[in-house]
C-alpha cells in the first residue's frame, strides 16, 4: 500500500507598519501588530479551531489509520502563545492522539538558508526546541520556507540529525522522475528527500475553495479518486489551513474535506495515511538526487525569483544579512528578535514585481523596508 | 482617408503636451497614408512667416524631427490668424490681446493694414466664436471625409464644419475644464465642451480617468466614448543628451505649467521636507504659469532658495537637456488627464514619481505613485529614490519595458478603427 502524507500548514503573516523616511530616528515600531493580530484572530476562530476539532475527532475515530503532519511557523507559535493560547492547546490535543508529526521550519519563515548557514541552523534549532517544549515531540522532518531546497541545506540538516527534508516537485530537481517516491540528497548518507506533489496540493485547494457546481462529488471523494491511480510509495501534499489570502466561504469546504478525507482515502485500498518521517523511513531511497542551484516549490520557475527576482529584493536581503556579525556581536535579544522579524520572507515577496501581493506595491514595500532597515542599522551602532 | 483636423501648435513652437500630442499623432496618421488638413491658430505674424517658410524651404532644419519635410508634404497646413493657444483662460487671453495691440502699435506696416488688434475678439469667448467662422469657411472649401478636433477651443469651429458639410465629427479630449480649473470650472467653457461632445459622432478620451470625468460630468453616452492613450515618440530616443550625472548634488525636476492643475505648490513643500533630511540635492522648477510669482515667494519663505531653482519656460533642446541633467522627475498634478512629460523623462532614464490622479498611470503599471496632497509621502519617495539606488534601477528597468508598448502607432491604429466605424 502507498502512503499519503498530508501536511497542514499554519503560518502567521508578518506585516510591517507604514514607515516613512521621516520616521527614521524617531520611531522604533516596525511591525503592524494590530493588523497581524487581527489576521491571526480571524484565522484562529474561523478556520484553525474548527478544523482542529474535526481533526481530533477523526484522528481518534481511526486510531493509527489516519495520520497527519502539522507545520506551525515560529511566528504562529509565538503569537498564539502570547495572545490566544487556546490555539496551541488545540494543537496539543492533536499531538496527544499520537498520530501527528510536527514538521521543522526555519523559525522566522526566513530565507536564511540562502544567506547564512549559521543563521539557518540557529533558526532550525530554535524552532525544533520550541516544538519540543510545547508539544513534547522533536521534529525530524524539515520543510524550508517556500520549499526552497539546496544540497548545502540538506547537508546542514543531516548534521542537525534531521531525517527527512521536503522539496517542491520541479523538473529542475527531478527531471522526469516520479515525485511520489523517496529520494536521497546526493551529499547525504542518511537524510531522505520527500517531494511535495505541488500539482495535487493545489488541485485539492482548488477543489474546496472553488467547488465545481456541476460536479456534486464531495471534494474528499474526488481527491481519493485522483489519488487512486497514482503510482509511487509516498504521495506528499500540503494544505494551507489558515489561508490568509482566502475568505470565509471556503472554510466550510475545508471542514467538509477534512471530515470525509479518512473515509474516502481508506476506501481506495491503494493508499493509507502516514506521517512523513515514518513513510520516508519505511522505504529505501530509490536514487540520489543532485541539483547545482537551489530550487523552490513556487509555481512557474521553481526558482528563487519570487523573493530574489529583482534588484530591490536582492538589495534589501543583502543589506539585511550584512548586519549579522554586528547583531550577533551585540548579544542583545531585542535587536536579534527584530533582525529576525525582518527576515520574514513575506517582506521580500511583497517586493516582487511578478508575484507581489495586491495590498502594497512592490516599490512601496521596498521603500518601507529600507526605511526601517536604515533606522534599525542606525540603532545597532557599530 | 482625408481628415480635416483642428489642432494646436507646430514645431518649433510647442508649449506643452497638447501640441506634442497633436504633432506626433498627425505625423503617425500621415505615415499611414492619411491626408490631413491641419487647422491651427497662429497669432504672431512674424512667427507665422517663419513657419510658412519652414514648410516651403527644406534647408531650415527643424529642431525635433529629422524627416519633418516629408511629413509636411502630406500635411496641408491652414494657419488661422487668432490669439488662441493651448491652456488659455480669460486672464491669459486679455494679456495676449494687450500684447498683440502693443505689437501692432509698434509695427508701422501692420498699423497701416489693420487697426491695432481690432480683428481679434474682445474676450476669449468672442475669439473662440470668431475662430469657429474659419472652421466653416475651411470646411466648405476643403475635400475631406472626417472632422477631428482637439480640445474645447476648437469645438465650435468643428461643429460648424460638421453642420456645413454633414461629415462625421470626432472630438478628442485631452483635458476637461475640471482638470484645468482646479475645481473652479468656467461655466461657458464647460458648456462648449459639453456641446462639442454632444455634437460629436465619437469622443476620444486620452485616459480612462478622463473618460470617467466625461461620463460623470458631461453625461455623454458611454458607448460613444473610446479611450486612446497618448504615447511618446520613438524618434526622441535617438537624440538623448549625455550629461554625466556624477555631480555633488542630485537634481529633482518639476517640469510643466506652473498652474494649480500641476500641483507646483506640493512639489515645493515636499522639497522643503526633503531638505530637512539631506542637503545634497537640488530642486528645479521648469515652466511658467500664473502661480510662478507665488511659488518663488514660497521658496524664499521656506529659506530653501540655495537648493531650489526656477528656469522659466523651456523648449526644444533645453527641455531635453533638463531631463538629461535630472535624477528624478516628479509630477504632483492635482488632475492630469494623461501627462506626457513623465514618458519623456523616462526616455532620458529619469525615474518618475507620479500623482495617482494622472491618466498616464494607466499605461505605466510600474511607476511610483503618490497622492498629490500627501507632501510627506512625496518627500518620503523622493528620499527613497535618492538614497536607495536599487529602487531607481528597478523602476527604470521596468519602465523601459512599459515604454516599449506605449507607441503612437498603437494610438493611430485605434483612431483609424474609430474613423472606419463612423464611415461605414
Amino acid at each position: 500500500m502507498s502512503s499519503v502524507c498530508l501536511t497542514l500548514m499554519v503560518t502567521a503573516p508578518c506585516r510591517l507598519k507604514h514607515y516613512s523616511f521621516f520616521d527614521i530616528g524617531e520611531s522604533v515600531t516596525y511591525e503592524d501588530e494590530t493588523l497581524t493580530l487581527e489576521l491571526l484572530e480571524r484565522a484562529a476562530t474561523r478556520r484553525i479551531l474548527p478544523a482542529n476539532d474535526i481533526l481530533r475527532k477523526r484522528l481518534k475515530d481511526y486510531g493509527g489509520d489516519f495520520r497527519i503532519a502539522i507545520a506551525l511557523s515560529g511566528k504562529a507559535l509565538d503569537l498564539y502563545g502570547r495572545f490566544k493560547p487556546e490555539v496551541l492547546d488545540s494543537f496539543k490535543s492533536l499531538a496527544e492522539t499520537g498520530c501527528v508529526e510536527f514538521i521543522g521550519l526555519p523559525h522566522h519563515n526566513s530565507l536564511a538558508s540562502l544567506f547564512s548557514p549559521q543563521e539557518f541552523q540557529e533558526q532550525a534549532t530554535l524552532h525544533r526546541d520550541r516544538i519540543h517544549y510545547l508539544f513534547g515531540t522533536t521534529p525530524t522532518a524539515f520543510r524550508n520556507t517556500g520549499l526552497i531546497y539546496s544540497q548545502a541545506q540538506a547537508s546542514a540538516l543531516e548534521r542537525l540529525d534531521f531525517q527527512v527534508i521536503f522539496a517542491g516537485s520541479s523538473d529542475k530537481l527531478l527531471g522526469r522522475r516520479n515525485p511520489n517516491r523517496v529520494y536521497r540528497p546526493a551529499t547525504c548518507s542518511t537524510l531522505r528527500l520527500l517531494v511535495d506533489n505541488t500539482d495535487l496540493s493545489s488541485e485539492v485547494a482548488d477543489r474546496f475553495t472553488n467547488p465545481d457546481q456541476l460536479d456534486p462529488t464531495p471534494p474528499a471523494l474526488s481527491f481519493a479518486r485522483t489519488l487512486h491511480p497514482i503510482r509511487g510509495a509516498v504521495t506528499t501534499l500540503t494544505i494551507d489551513i489558515d489561508g490568509f489570502t482566502t475568505d470565509r466561504q471556503d472554510a466550510a469546504g475545508l471542514f467538509k474535506f477534512i471530515d470525509h478525507l479518512p473515509e474516502a482515502v481508506l476506501a481506495t485500498s491503494s493508499h493509507g495515511f502516514e506521517t512523513p518521517t515514518r513513510a520516508a523511513l519505511a522505504h529505501k531511497p530509490s536514487v540520489s538526487i543532485s541539483t547545482p542551484d537551489p530550487v523552490s516549490g513556487m509555481p512557474a520557475g521553481h526558482d528563487l525569483s519570487p523573493w530574489m527576482g529583482n534588484e530591490m529584493q536582492k538589495d534589501a536581503l543583502n543589506a539585511l544579512y550584512l548586519l549579522e556579525p554586528r547583531i550577533k556581536g551585540k548579544q542583545d535579544p531585542v535587536l536579534l528578535g527584530t533582525w529576525r522579524m525582518l527576515q520574514s520572507s513575506d517582506h521580500f515577496l511583497q517586493m516582487s514585481t511578478h508575484n507581489g501581493t495586491p495590498d502594497i506595491s512592490p516599490y512601496d514595500a521596498y521603500i518601507n523596508f529600507m526605511n526601517i532597515l536604515t533606522d534599525f542599522t542606525e540603532r545597532i551602532g557599530n | 482617408m482625408r481628415i480635416l483636423m483642428f489642432g494646436w501648435e507646430f514645431p518649433p513652437h510647442i508649449s506643452g503636451g497638447l501640441g506634442t500630442a497633436c504633432h506626433d499623432l498627425t505625423r503617425t496618421l500621415a505615415k499611414h497614408g492619411h491626408e490631413i488638413s491641419f487647422v491651427v491658430p497662429r497669432a504672431d505674424v512674424a512667427e507665422r512667416r517663419t513657419h510658412v517658410r519652414l514648410m516651403a524651404a527644406s534647408h531650415v532644419e527643424p529642431p525635433r524631427h529629422a524627416t519633418v519635410e516629408e511629413f509636411f508634404h502630406t500635411l496641408n497646413l491652414h494657419p488661422v490668424d487668432s490669439l488662441l493657444r493651448p491652456y488659455l483662460n480669460e486672464q491669459d487671453y486679455q494679456s495676449a490681446l494687450d500684447n498683440a495691440q502693443a505689437r501692432a502699435e509698434r509695427t508701422p506696416e501692420s498699423r497701416s493694414v489693420i487697426a491695432p488688434g481690432s480683428h481679434y475678439g474682445r474676450n476669449l469667448m468672442v475669439e473662440v466664436a470668431r475662430y469657429s467662422e474659419a472652421g466653416e469657411e475651411l470646411a466648405l472649401g476643403g475635400d475631406f471625409e472626417i472632422i477631428h478636433a482637439h480640445d474645447w477651443m476648437t469645438f465650435l469651429a468643428a461643429i460648424r464644419a460638421k453642420r456645413a458639410t454633414g461629415k462625421p465629427l470626432v472630438v478628442h479630449v485631452h483635458s476637461v475644464e475640471h482638470d484645468r480649473s482646479g475645481g473652479n470650472p468656467d461655466n461657458s467653457i464647460f458648456q462648449i465642451e459639453k456641446l462639442g461632445m454632444e455634437a460629436a459622432d465619437h469622443v476620444i478620451a486620452v485616459s480612462h480617468y478622463t473618460r470617467n470625468l466625461i461620463l460623470s460630468q458631461y453625461g455623454i453616452a458611454p458607448e460613444k466614448i473610446s479611450v486612446v492613450h497618448n504615447a511618446v515618440s520613438r524618434r526622441q530616443v535617438g537624440k538623448v543628451y549625455h550629461v554625466p550625472r556624477i555631480r555633488p548634488r542630485k537634481t529633482v525636476l518639476f517640469l510643466g505649467r506652473i498652474t494649480a492643475q500641476k500641483g507646483p505648490d506640493f512639489f515645493i513643500e515636499a522639497a522643503a521636507r526633503v531638505l530637512e533630511k539631506t542637503s545634497d540635492v537640488n530642486f528645479v522648477m521648469a515652466g511658467s504659469g500664473d502661480m510662478l510669482p507665488r511659488m518663488i515667494e514660497r521658496v524664499g519663505e521656506l529659506r530653501i532658495g540655495t537648493h531650489f531653482h526656477f528656469t522659466g519656460f523651456l523648449q526644444g533642446h533645453d527641455v531635453e537637456r533638463m531631463y538629461a541633467m535630472s535624477d528624478l522627475y516628479v509630477m504632483p498634478s492635482v488632475s492630469e488627464p494623461f501627462g506626457l512629460s513623465p514618458l519623456e523623462a523616462m526616455i532620458y532614464d529619469v525615474p518618475v514619481i507620479l500623482s495617482k490622479q494622472a491618466g498616464v498611470n494607466e499605461v505605466l503599471p510600474h511607476a511610483l505613485t503618490v497622492d498629490f496632497w500627501n507632501v510627506d509621502d512625496i518627500a518620503n519617495k523622493i528620499l527613497a529614490v535618492l538614497k536607495y539606488p536599487a529602487l531607481a534601477r528597478e523602476l527604470l528597468r521596468n519602465g523601459r519595458t512599459d515604454l516599449k508598448t506605449i507607441r503612437w502607432e498603437v494610438a493611430a491604429e485605434r483612431i483609424q478603427l474609430i474613423y472606419n466605424q463612423l464611415l461605414n
